[in-house]
């Protein structure tokens, strides 16, 4: 490994597994009290997004412009946009839409890094060393920067998005699963089985994952809430979901507006606090499931 | 140790040349090219003026020559010009690098004065009511966007309570430029350094955890030291090796966020002219700009790894 | 149309301004009828005004670059403020230009014709055009600006090697083509008989000539002398020893910060009354807005998604330009917009009215035709196109408009204003049948190239305003069908009609003319006349009317006669 520092600062996060799924992991995931509040707010919101659209009695996308920059009132919660909109509609879909981003970013980069983390952990070898070389590579750049250099030339758009969030985030998964492989390989009985001349695809499937998921699941946890940030922040520099689609990202960016950040607080406040909300939701998620998936962190 | 600087400087060399190579392909797959973005869409100008133009810029080679003696240049330190503004891009670079570097260096200052001390605050007061209060806004400003958390700061801090300045590095004509910078240099900095504050204060707050729980803070206790003095001597000392680590890592989501932060204050930094170079389409700009960014990183995090080679003699090399 | 002996009338008119028999706007118009430079005029104005100054002269004033609010392609807040050779393509520096150079002639401050700034009068006759330089004027080294200078810089400009979007300015004086062609290294048409004579020679009367020349900065002879015309745009003066004859010295510029200036004492008008003049960059409206409420910056451009914000602050008003039509510019030779009825039930689909008032809450109005800022070139029976979708669905069908295919409708605004607009006309679209997708032009060269290509269909963009209406023909007539498609022999007729008089009634029935058949027609689905907001900080007298000027061209005029309170 090239970097003991790096090493020893994945060590340091208390992340070290060692057994599968330990017993009892409900039951120490609902004691971490935010962790479990945090998971009834996502949990919230999440069904609220495929539901509300269908209860709201208006239509996210169509202007009513007679309606446009409405306070709050009963019938609109949280004020109408500039085209007339019921903002908390807007919210509500907009929540589909970071959510659905994030999660596609986190699958594509959670699946890449798995990939290539075993490829790595299992082959060792120049394998290992190659994939070991790029994933250094990609974490040397300042992810962000090679964000919106890729954003701005690919074209902003969802699809775009999710694409190059997932392409540049694989490199933890990856590292990750990689140390998982590498301490499973070296069990006994998996030696004895590679000794016997098991099928490589099963071994892997059978006895590498099971033991590997476990920390994956925790980072793309976070990964989450890292990619949600990371939309918003595209979002802000325009290069995230572009209107009409509503995102809390660009939803968010309203704020911008001066006025509309000193004057218009309702305009903000819905998607600015489901931003906020969710991300520590999921934070407090992650360090929930890490406290009930290591034994080490119950002390 | 000798073996292992030197193994590890030329594994620095492979990954910024791999970097260079990924760059220069991106940039060639890219739509559009300079020549397109220099038109304003209110021109028009016949597609053979066009032509002309990509030619006086060598833009009709192809990339493999490019590519060679782009980097043949850039090793003499010669990034070429600037597209947009036709300055030398080392100059460029140049101006720009101390402008940025104050305000990561500032940010810097900040978060681990703030976040260590409230993290060695949060650990010693363990499960106590500041304990909670100082995990709470550590994951608080990890879970607010920067750019908000910035624009919330412009809001409060410039325009309602006029403390500082909304934006920029300076005041024409200020007398005390020093005092004048610093002035400009906190609502960016604080904002910049906010995440890595809450970053560092979880870090220290477990790391300290870890120390305090040890066999030989056990011991040194029992040796009848005072509390404060088994803390500073003995833990806090361990516990900040590997944090001295995490501040070197951080380095690049601190230079991410430079971009979005410049880009808040205005500040004319390396990150504001990231994004600008980007929309510019200003093709030997951006891929000096990553690889300048990159070699930063890449120096700090062998600058890390020789830290910490000297301060922790557990660590062996040559494996 | 002379002005050589004008005072004496003008003499009459501050009397009457003085004595209230007419006010102090409609005296300046008048003024600006007769050819008067308003600086003159408020110079004469202030004059006459008896008692003290209302503000004390010095002082420093901060203005913000036009950081996109006008929805123009002005004020790109980049490293490449100053390397963007005006000479090549203009925009983006002229605010600086405004400040640091001079020109033969400037708009007036009502916008509605020109004024002199070094040219102290000229004369339109035929062919014939003579310009009468102010004398004593001087550039920011010292060297004395003569009538070589400007003959100097008008060889310059016309000579292809130097690449100059205004070159094509001068394509009526004698020689041009003999330059083009190479046969001649200056035009044989432009000479300067002494030191304060220009006198330029025509093939033919050509109204569009003086207008062109608002444009263009004279440049001095001494400092560009001999230096190779291709490379003229990296000449160092550009960037480092700015040498102008304008207001305002250039002190130094910190990219992406601000360009610092100081007053010129030898301003050909007059000493600038402020000392100092910074222009900040800023990268966007809201920054600049929120230095604007601390009172960093003193002029503000913005749009109405601020209007609120700056109605609170007791210390602001908001001062309108015209900024321009905003329209959808059509692929005419595109055979699902060939039909100029599908054109008609696209502006029939649209409710220009409801987007004015809701949108851009009442700062612009609905109009269905180009320059319509000019009142005098418009006809009184134009079609407004009322909203009316019935109509609209009743023409595509009369068209056999199939409405299969979703296009792409493109824009470059980046603004949130537009974005809005944009979502609206799609929706309005949308409604009769016409589905578009909308695309922002991030610069990538997409849209350009499907220009240059003409497999186009629809983009929204916008003629920024100026008060030349000679210019409509660079995008209708019939010479630009290639790029953008649109060719119809009378409207060319009319428009070159009105290139060969002097003559503004005369002018105004060829225009009127012209602008009927676009109307008509429409190549362009024309929506609203846009207004540029400025917020004015109340510290800031920049004189009455204000001197801000349309389109991109936010510092129009009159910068040495602004005073500033402490």
């Amino acid at each position: 490994m090239s970097s003991p520092a790096l090493e020893r600062v994945v060590q340091v996060t208390p992340v070290t597994f060692v057994e599968r799924r330990p017993p009892g992991f409900w039951r120490r995931f609902l004691r971490h009290r935010l962790a479990f509040a945090g998971m009834v707010f996502v949990v919230l919101v999440g069904v609220g997004s495929l539901v509300a659209p269908w209860i709201s009695p208006y239509d996210p996308y169509a202007m009513q412009l007679p309606d446009a920059r409405l306070r709050p009132s009963w019938d609109h919660p949280l004020g109408t946009d500039n085209l007339g909109r019921d903002i908390l509609t807007r919210v509500f879909v907009g929540g589909r839409i970071s959510i659905a981003v994030a999660l596609a970013a986190v699958a594509i980069s959670s699946g890449l890094g798995t990939l290539l983390g075993v490829a790595a952990g299992y082959r060792g070898g120049w394998v290992d060393s190659i994939i070991m070389r790029i994933t250094d590579m990609f974490m040397s750049i300042p992810m962000f920067v090679l964000l919106i250099v890729l954003v701005s030339m690919l074209g902003p758009s969802a699809k775009n998005v999710i694409l190059i969030i997932g392409l540049l985030t694989w490199m933890g998964p990856a590292r990750l699963v990689r140390g998982q492989v590498l301490s499973v390989v070296n069990e006994p009985y998996i030696e004895a089985a590679i000794a016997s001349g098991a099928p490589p695809g099963r071994l892997v499937i059978r006895h590498v994952l099971p033991n590997a998921y476990v920390p994956v699941v925790v980072a793309s946890t976070l990964g989450v809430a890292n990619a949600m940030l990371s939309e918003a922040a595209l979002s802000f520099l325009g290069l995230g979901i572009q209107p009409p689609t509503p995102s809390w990202g660009n939803m968010l960016n309203a704020a911008q507006q001066l006025q509309t950040l000193v004057q218009e607080p309702w305009v903000w406040l819905g998607p600015g606090a489901a931003i906020a909300l969710t991300v520590l939701s999921i934070n407090f998620m992650g360090d929930g499931l890490r406290d009930a998936l290591d034994p080490r962190a119950r002390r | 140790m000798r073996k292992y600087l030197i193994q590890r400087l030329l594994h620095s060399l492979v990954i910024l040349l791999g970097v260079s190579v990924l760059v220069f392909t991106l940039v060639e797959l890219a739509p559009g090219d300079i020549v397109d973005s220099m038109i304003s869409p209110e021109m028009f100008v016949t597609p053979e003026v066009k032509e002309q133009l990509r030619r006086e810029y060598g833009l009709d080679e192809p990339a493999p020559i490019r590519y060679v003696r782009w980097l043949g240049r850039a090793v003499q330190g010669d990034f070429g010009y600037s597209l947009a503004s036709r300055r030398p891009i080392r100059d460029i670079i140049l101006d720009r690098l101390p402008i940025s570097l104050q305000l990561v260096g500032f940010a810097l200052v900040i978060s681990v004065v703030l976040g260590i001390g409230t993290g060695v605050i949060a650990a010693v007061k363990q499960y106590s009511w500041i304990d909670y209060l100082v995990t709470l806004f550590a994951f608080s400003w990890l879970s607010v966007p920067g750019f908000f958390l910035g624009m919330l700061m412009i809001y409060i801090f410039a325009v309602r309570l006029n403390w500082f300045p909304a934006f920029g590095t300076s005041t024409a004509g200020a007398e005390n430029p020093f005092l004048d910078r610093l002035h400009h240099l906190v609502l960016p900095g604080v904002t910049l350094g906010l995440e890595l504050t809450a970053a560092l204060t979880r870090y220290t707050r477990s790391s300290l955890l870890e120390v305090l729980h040890s066999d030989y803070m056990t011991t040194a206790r029992a040796k009848g030291l005072r509390e404060r003095v088994v803390i500073v001597r003995h833990g806090l000392r361990n516990a900040l090796i590997p944090i001295i680590t995490v501040i070197a890592l951080r380095l690049p989501y601190l230079i991410s966020g430079a971009v979005v932060i410049e880009t808040v204050f205005q500040w004319p930094g390396l990150g504001f002219l990231t994004l600008t170079a980007a929309n510019q389409k200003d093709y030997p700009l951006i891929m000096a700009l990553a690889l300048a960014v990159t070699v930063v990183v890449v120096a700090s995090s062998l600058i890390a790894d020789i830290a910490y080679s000297l301060v922790d003699p557990r660590i062996r090399y040559g494996d | 149309m002379t002005q050589d002996h004008e005072v004496t009338t003008f003499d009459r008119l501050i009397a009457r301004a003085a004595d209230g028999s007419i006010s102090r706007r409609e005296l300046v118009k008048r003024a600006g009828a007769l050819g008067l430079g308003a600086p003159l005029v408020a110079a004469l104005l202030n004059a006459a005004e008896s008692g003290p100054a209302r503000a004390q002269e010095g002082g420093e004033v901060t203005l913000s670059f036009d950081a996109g609010a006008t929805g123009g392609g002005g004020g790109k807040p980049t490293e490449d403020i100053l390397a963007y050779c005006r000479l090549i393509n203009g925009g983006t520096q002229f605010e600086l230009d405004r400040m640091v150079d001079i020109r033969l002639v400037t708009l007036s401050a009502d916008l509605q014709s020109y004024v002199g700034e070094l040219a102290e009068s000229w004369t339109l006759d035929g062919t014939n055009v003579t310009f009468k330089l102010r004398p004593n004027a001087t550039w920011h080294d010292g060297e004395p600006l003569t009538a070589s200078d400007v003959v100097f810089t008008i060889n310059l400009l016309a000579t292809p090697a130097t690449k100059s979007r205004w070159g094509v300015t001068f394509r009526s004086v004698k020689g041009y083509q003999e330059l083009q062609d190479g046969t001649a290294t200056t035009m044989s048409g432009v000479s300067a008989p002494d030191d304060l004579t220009v006198v330029l020679e025509l093939t033919e009367p050509d109204s569009g000539l003086l207008p062109g020349f608002m444009f263009i900065s004279i440049l001095p002879e001494h400092i560009f002398q001999g230096v190779d015309l291709s490379k003229v745009c990296e000449h160092p003066n550009w960037t480092q020893n700015r040498i102008g004859a304008g207001p305002f010295k250039l002190v130094r510029l910190l990219p992406n910060e601000r360009i610092e200036m100081e007053a010129f004492d030898n301003y050909v008008l007059g000493r600038p009354k402020i000392d100092k003049l910074n222009l900040l960059f800023f990268q966007s409206v809201e920054t600049s807005l929120a230095a604007f409420q601390q009172g960093t910056n003193l002029v503000a451009p913005m749009t109405v998604l601020n209007l609120d914000l700056v109605e609170s602050l007791d210390f602001a008003e908001i001062v309108t330009t015209p900024a321009g039509t905003g329209a959808i510019w059509v692929n005419t030779a595109h055979p699902d917009w060939s039909d100029k009825r599908v054109r008609q039930a696209m502006s029939y689909a649209i409710d220009r009215k409801a987007i004015c008032e809701s949108l851009f809450r009442g700062y612009a109005d609905p109009v269905s035709s180009e320059i319509p800022y000019l009142p005098w070139t418009q006809p009184a029976d134009l079609n407004p196109y009322d909203y009316d979708p019935d109509r609209a669905k009743a023409l595509l069908q009369e068209a056999g408009w199939k409405g299969d295919t979703t296009y792409t409708l493109w824009y470059y605004y980046p603004d949130r204003l537009t974005a809005t607009v944009m979502e609206a006309v799609q929706q309005y679209l949308d409604a009769v049948g016409i589905r578009v997708e909308l695309r922002l032009d991030d610069g990538s060269g997409v849209r350009q190239r499907e220009f240059d290509e003409g497999t186009w269909h629809l983009i929204y963009g916008s003629y920024g305003a100026q008060p030349a209406p000679s210019n409509l023909s660079v995008i209708f007539g019939c010479q630009a069908q290639s790029t953008w498609t649109f060719c119809n022999p009378e409207f060319d007729a009319a428009m070159e009609a009105a290139l060969r008089t002097y003559d503004q009634d005369e002018q105004a029935q060829y225009y009127q003319k012209a602008i009927k058949i676009l109307n008509e027609e429409l190549p362009w689905i024309w929506l609203f006349d846009r207004k540029n907001l400025i917020a004015v900080n109340k510290k800031l007298n920049t004189g009455d009317p204000p001197a801000f000027g349309p389109g991109h061209i936010l510092y129009a005029n009159n910068a040495h006669l602004w005073t500033v309170e402490e």
